[in-house]
């Protein structure tokens, strides 16, 4: 377990690879020493598990629920050092969702697919549909949202503490000076339209 | 270290979101008790803002790397702030990074939050020592403890609530020895987050020492 991603990051890709996938070549048992058998299965699944860092879930344990029994799983294994498990759906089970799920020191991701019509399907699991320029936009945007509300706090608390520091000052510089915050402020948002006025003596 | 969705049953689910909403209520009322509640805003929101950017850090601690969580920092430095500051920036890790889920949401804010507390606790026990309380030295060790047994005992919540959640299905030796490997990387981490927040601590108490008043 050299590479072990757990903390990596609770988001985990899961891949589906549906029926494009994969020819499952198995050789036959080492004793027959001269005899060899070859099995080609176009139906086989592949999953890859990966962290959202890229990284793979190595050794993730992996269940898969056949549509019919939805509670109990149909077959469990272990993703090998890449992360990737295979397995062939049983054809004689009728048609619906498969669902996958890989778990690994409680992080993990459940995925579904169904068999069938598009040969070339490929099954992603939605969160990993943005691209890390959009995330890291959003992440900009939040941290603005809290540095705002930090900003809004600050100048509230300025304003409170103001006043008990200037007495025995001369009264009338705060005084302008809060009319004029006022006015400039009752510009602003008649200059957004509406009953502006209103607005700012609500505010004052 | 954040708990995704459909990892842990609804029972647990539904008994986070239970303590979390009981933790938020002690939290908000003590907050309420001090003399001006949004004094300290500007603040929490700030730490805020680098709880929610810690998650997406990341440190390289071999065999792996682990992401910052700085919950232990914010419980020393925003004492009982840290609570809804920690529940709003999981809700938006949850939201924009995908770390958590909103199912889990309630566990995580409680795993996470109540280690916060119990990190300023921790950091105020220095008041014991009267005199010697205000030597930067030891404000410097209460708030390294804070910050580090802060995480630590996260990391250690986190194992107990995914080991007890295992499902019968898998195989519950091997998901173990994963979830150990993990804690054990939590380690140094515990380490780096404490001198973090003792440096931090320490750097407050020089410049802006009022800014720590209401919590000490």
């Amino acid at each position: 377990m050299r590479r072990n991603a757990l903390e990596l990051t609770p988001k985990v890709k899961l891949l589906l690879v549906g029926l494009t996938a994969a020819l499952w070549v198995r050789s036959a048992a080492p004793t027959q020493a001269h005899g060899a058998k070859i099995e080609v299965l176009p139906q086989a699944v592949e999953i890859i598990a990966t962290f959202d860092t890229g990284e793979p879930m190595d050794n993730a344990q992996v269940a898969v629920y056949a549509p019919d029994i939805p509670d109990t799983p149909w077959r469990t294994g272990q993703t090998d050092s890449e992360g990737r498990f295979s397995f062939t759906p049983d054809v004689g089970i009728a048609g619906g969702l498969w669902e996958v799920t890989v778990r690994k020191a409680g992080h993990g991701q459940m995925t579904s697919f169904s068999l069938g019509e598009d040969a070339n399907s490929r099954a992603t699991t939605p969160s990993t549909t943005q691209s890390a320029v959009q995330k890291w936009l959003s992440i900009a945007a939040v941290i603005w949202g809290f540095v705002g509300t930090a900003l809004f706090f600050s100048n509230k608390a300025h304003r409170g503490n103001g006043h008990p520091q200037s007495t025995g000052q001369p009264t009338v510089e705060p005084a302008l000076e809060s009319a004029r915050t006022a006015d400039s402020r009752a510009a602003v948002v008649a200059g957004l339209g509406g009953d502006g006025k209103a607005a700012a003596e609500d505010y004052r | 270290m954040h708990i995704p969705d459909g990892i842990v049953p609804a029972q647990v689910c539904a008994a986070g979101y239970g303590l979390t909403g009981l933790l938020t209520w002690y939290s908000l009322r003590q907050i309420n008790k001090q003399g001006d509640p949004s004094a300290n805003v500007p603040k929490a929101a700030l730490l805020t803002a680098a709880f929610f950017v810690a998650s997406s850090i990341y440190i390289p601690i071999p065999p792996s790397s682990v992401h910052l969580l700085l919950n232990g920092l914010l419980g020393v430095v925003l004492g009982y702030f840290a609570f809804p500051a920690i529940l709003i920036g999981l809700f938006f890790q949850a939201l924009i990074v995908g770390h958590g889920g909103l199912t889990t949401l309630g566990v995580n804010a409680a795993m996470m939050g109540l280690p916060a507390l119990l990190a300023y606790r921790i950091f105020r026990l220095r008041r014991l020592l009267n005199s010697k309380s205000t030597e930067p030295f030891i404000i410097g060790l209460f708030a390294f403890l804070g910050g580090a047994l802060g995480l630590a005992i996260a990391a250690l919540i986190f194992t107990a609530v995914v080991i007890a959640t295992v499902p019968a299905e898998f195989n519950a030796q091997a998901e173990q020895a994963a979830i150990a490997t993990l804690t054990i990387s939590h380690i140094p981490l515990a380490i780096l987050e404490g001198v973090f927040t003792a440096m931090l601590v320490l750097f407050l108490q020089r410049v802006r020492p009022e800014l720590l008043e209401g919590n000490s």
